[in-house]
């Protein structure tokens, strides 16, 4: 297929566009401080406000990543150059693979696609446009100047140890790997969704599924025993010379040791970060080869995906599709949530009318379709309750404490984790111009946010049961510890699914170019730390009462709970009060989109 | 077998989503300088069927061609075409001029080139390229996505309600500027009256087929 213009044309089009793009999503993610700055600047400044926040996003990435760079100082110091090497250069990709994951939600269905097909480009090059043009300066601070400051760090933790040059061939060498990684992960997690939304859910993605929980489970599990053997290595005394910091301090060093058959894996010399990494601490030939060889194949690779790119712009998800020929388990899971919602929400049609729009929006639900039963998270903090299994059964103190941290956050998480991946279905403010029909009917900002609750939270609701059943089995928890854990389950069960919809209350944003930015407005996003960190501190503060109330001290009745969780149940019941009474108020001053 | 001399070639063209059939053995042909309308009801396929000839995808049988060529294969033959959807996309962000920019230099056009071009259009339509497009009104919008769709000059015009949500001068000015397009206009519509004054052929769609066409006698075109 032959492209209009020639490679000039092509270039000054492809900055252009990146530009303005750039430029563009900085703008919708600033928009109130913007606002704010061009109040607060002089006019003489003109278009400055931006070039500000331009600047303040600029030293939050090389802040992020100076902090990223002093933890692999020390890390660098803890092991043989080899293996710190090996280390940072695995960290460099799996940080350029979460970028392709990232770009993956735009490439697949371009907010611009009618006009990139329009224009006379191949949908290669329309591929590439919307990979670049996503979020340029998160790819720029992800593939470049992160491997940059890395760089830095490695060289003055390990100077005199390894041959500078060679230290930054090698990492020329894994930067451009991993520019490449991040098209090779952009283009199968987005072959996958292709696959997914016009075949359905099948075989494959249910083997994927499996896969990838067993990998959490098992890496879960693999934490717990470190953390777990550290733990009884520091109360065993082998290491109880000097300050708790000391002894703290020795635990990276323990985890580097528990994994070290991991890290010969990784360290391989045939290895992608084993072959740099002896290139540029042995100075070994063969190393710079075969790390030569990887990056070539991963840049072919890449370079045959993104050949490959965009194919399906044109055919259209549904052309081919058979709706109800069965078999699909988001079709499955469609008719299970939404005879769920009509039973436990009698009479609400509107619950299940969002149900079903959120599983049948296939452009979300084929991105993460086993967020509706739980995803590999989930399966994460299984592994965990797991490798901890052998500790808990000794000692009923250590169990408390397991449930109310661990269970407080696992079920925090895995109630948070729908709402964030299918915010395109949840959030308020998502139904965009859609409210101004919701209006017409009579129905409000504040019935559409109750609704928009019950149906999230019946979908967080199944994983939270699984994950509360799985956690109570495989650790083998007491009676009195499983009401416990059901206890922090229901909490987080009413607290977060409304922390995460109030944001898009407060602050709604009706237009969106792409599904991917409903709520990742700043303001939204600020308003959701703040609650997170609220959040955080109740469930602190819940865990000290719960703690001097006596419920988890070794010996203690199962009874002495009682009054401790009756207090706590009191002190929910405001909090959910007060949010529901906010929530009511913010909903009056929702206005309807342009 | 088309005619010699077809700008748009619509031959035995059906187009199915699933089991749905959206447009069933259309065949038509469009000449230079002829201005050719589709009318139906709201579902009839007028909106598909002009996206096919735009090449934004794919038909399930038969052929379109433009020019010779395929407009959905081949980036050049989609440089002749100049496309409005019923519901433009434009970024909220950037301003119409932006839009200009940006449209020129993907159709490799120099940025002196697309100024030349788009002034006269601009002024015709009484457009200021400076405010962003989120501040505009819906007629305005539309209006800034005519201009991109004409700014390359193209040989076939293809609009989808090309003058919904005009008001009535804006609109009269639309149509006076799609009669100097010197190349072939494909257009759907609900005014039977801007149809029956404007096309040089009508055609009826219903059900995805076009169930009758009528050629206008005298026309200025």
């Amino acid at each position: 297929m032959m492209d209009a213009g020639g490679a000039a044309d092509w270039g000054r089009a492809t900055l252009l566009y990146g530009y303005l793009m750039s430029r563009a999503r900085l703008e919708r993610r600033s928009e109130r401080v913007l606002r704010l700055l061009e109040r607060v600047l002089p006019a003489r400044f003109g278009g400055r406000p931006l070039l500000v926040v331009a600047a303040c996003a600029l030293g939050w990435y090389v802040a992020a990543t100076a902090a990223l760079g002093a933890a692999l100082f020390g890390l660098l110091r803890l092991a043989s150059p080899v293996i710190a090497l090996s280390l940072l250069f695995a960290s460099l990709l799996a940080i350029a693979a979460s970028c392709g994951l990232s770009t993956a939600g735009r490439t697949i269905s371009p907010p611009d696609k009618e006009r990139l097909l329009m224009v006379p480009l191949s949908e290669r090059r329309a591929y590439c446009l919307a990979l670049g043009g996503g979020d340029p300066l998160r790819l720029l601070k992800n593939l470049l100047v992160v491997p940059v400051v890395s760089g830095f760090a490695a060289s003055v933790s390990l100077a005199g140890k390894v041959s500078l040059p060679a230290l930054w061939v090698a990492l020329a060498l894994v930067a451009s790997s991993g520019c490449a990684l991040a098209v090779v992960v952009d283009r199968l997690v987005g072959a996958a969704w292709v696959r997914r939304a016009s075949r359905g859910a099948r075989g494959g993605s249910l083997a994927a599924y499996g896969l990838s929980s067993a990998l959490a489970c098992a890496t879960g599990s693999l934490a717990s025993h470190i953390l777990l053997s550290w733990l009884s290595k520091v109360a065993g005394g082998s290491s109880h010379a000097g300050s708790p910091l000391r002894q703290a301090s020795s635990l990276p060093e323990h985890a580097l040791d528990e994994i070290s058959p991991l890290l010969r894996v990784l360290a391989h010399p045939a290895s992608p970060v084993g072959a740099a990494a002896r290139w540029a601490a042995e100075g070994s030939g063969t190393g710079l080869a075969l790390a030569a060889l990887w990056a070539g194949a991963t840049v072919l690779a890449a370079a045959f995906l993104a050949a490959g790119g965009g194919r399906w712009y044109r055919e259209g998800l549904r052309d081919g599709r058979h709706e109800g020929t069965g078999g699909d388990l988001l079709d499955l899971a469609e008719t299970c949530y939404a005879g769920l919602g009509r039973i436990l929400y009698r009479g609400d049609r509107l619950v299940e009318v969002q149900l079903r729009n959120l599983c049948r929006r296939r452009e979300t639900t084929a991105a993460g379709p086993f967020h509706l039963v739980g995803g590999p998270l989930l399966w994460l903090w299984v592994g965990l309750a797991w490798g901890a299994a052998p500790a808990l059964g000794s000692s009923g103190a250590a169990a408390g404490v397991f449930v109310l941290l661990v269970g407080g956050w696992a079920a925090a998480t895995t109630v948070r984790t729908p709402f964030e991946a299918f915010r395109a279905s949840l959030s308020v403010d998502a139904e965009g111009r859609g409210m101004g029909l919701y209006r017409m009917a009579g129905i409000g900002a504040l019935d559409l946010y109750v609704a928009k609750l019950r149906a999230g939270r019946l979908i967080a609701g199944v994983p939270l049961c699984g994950l509360l059943t799985l956690v109570a089995v495989v650790a083998d928890l007491s009676l009195a510890e499983c009401v416990l854990l059901g206890a922090v389950g229901l909490a987080s069960w009413e607290v977060w699914p409304r922390v995460e919809l109030l944001p898009g209350l407060a602050s709604p944003h009706f237009v969106h170019e792409h599904p991917d930015e409903v709520g990742t407005h700043r303001e939204q996003q600020r308003l959701s730390e703040l609650a997170e960190d609220a959040g955080g501190a109740i469930s602190l503060l819940g865990l000290v009462v719960l703690l001097t109330g006596g419920l988890v001290t070794p010996g203690s009745p199962a009874w002495t709970a009682a009054p401790v969780l009756l207090a706590a149940a009191v002190g929910l019941g405001a909090i959910l009060r007060l949010l529901d009474r906010r929530a009511a108020r913010l909903a009056e001053g929702v206005d309807l989109p342009p | 077998m088309t005619a010699r001399n077809a700008l748009l070639a619509v031959t035995g063209v059906t187009k199915r989503f699933g089991s749905d059939v959206a447009i069933d053995s259309v065949r038509f042909e469009v000449e230079r300088g002829e201005r050719f309308c589709l009318v139906g009801h709201n579902g009839a396929g007028k909106s598909t069927l002009l996206r096919l000839i735009a090449g934004l995808s794919y038909p399930s049988e038969g052929t379109i061609s433009v020019l010779g060529g395929d407009p959905a294969r081949e980036p050049s033959v989609r440089r002749r075409i100049g496309y409005l959807s019923d519901q433009p996309h434009l970024y909220d962000k950037l301003t119409g001029g932006e839009h200009l920019r940006l449209h020129a230099a993907l159709y490799g056009l120099s940025p002196e080139e697309a100024s030349v071009r788009s002034e006269g259009l601009l002024e015709d339509l009484g457009l200021n390229p400076c405010p962003r497009v989120e501040r505009l009104s819906f007629g305005t919008r539309k209006k800034l996505a005519l201009v991109l769709a004409l700014v390359h000059e193209p040989d076939l015009l293809v609009l989808d309600e090309p003058t919904n949500g005009l008001d009535p001068a804006s609109a009269e000015v639309v149509e006076d500027l799609l009669r100097r397009h010197v190349g072939a206009v494909v257009l759907s519509t609900h005014s039977l009256e801007f149809a029956a004054a404007f096309a040089s052929e009508i055609g009826v769609m219903r059900n995805g087929r076009i169930t009758s066409r009528g050629v206008r006698r005298g026309d200025d075109g």
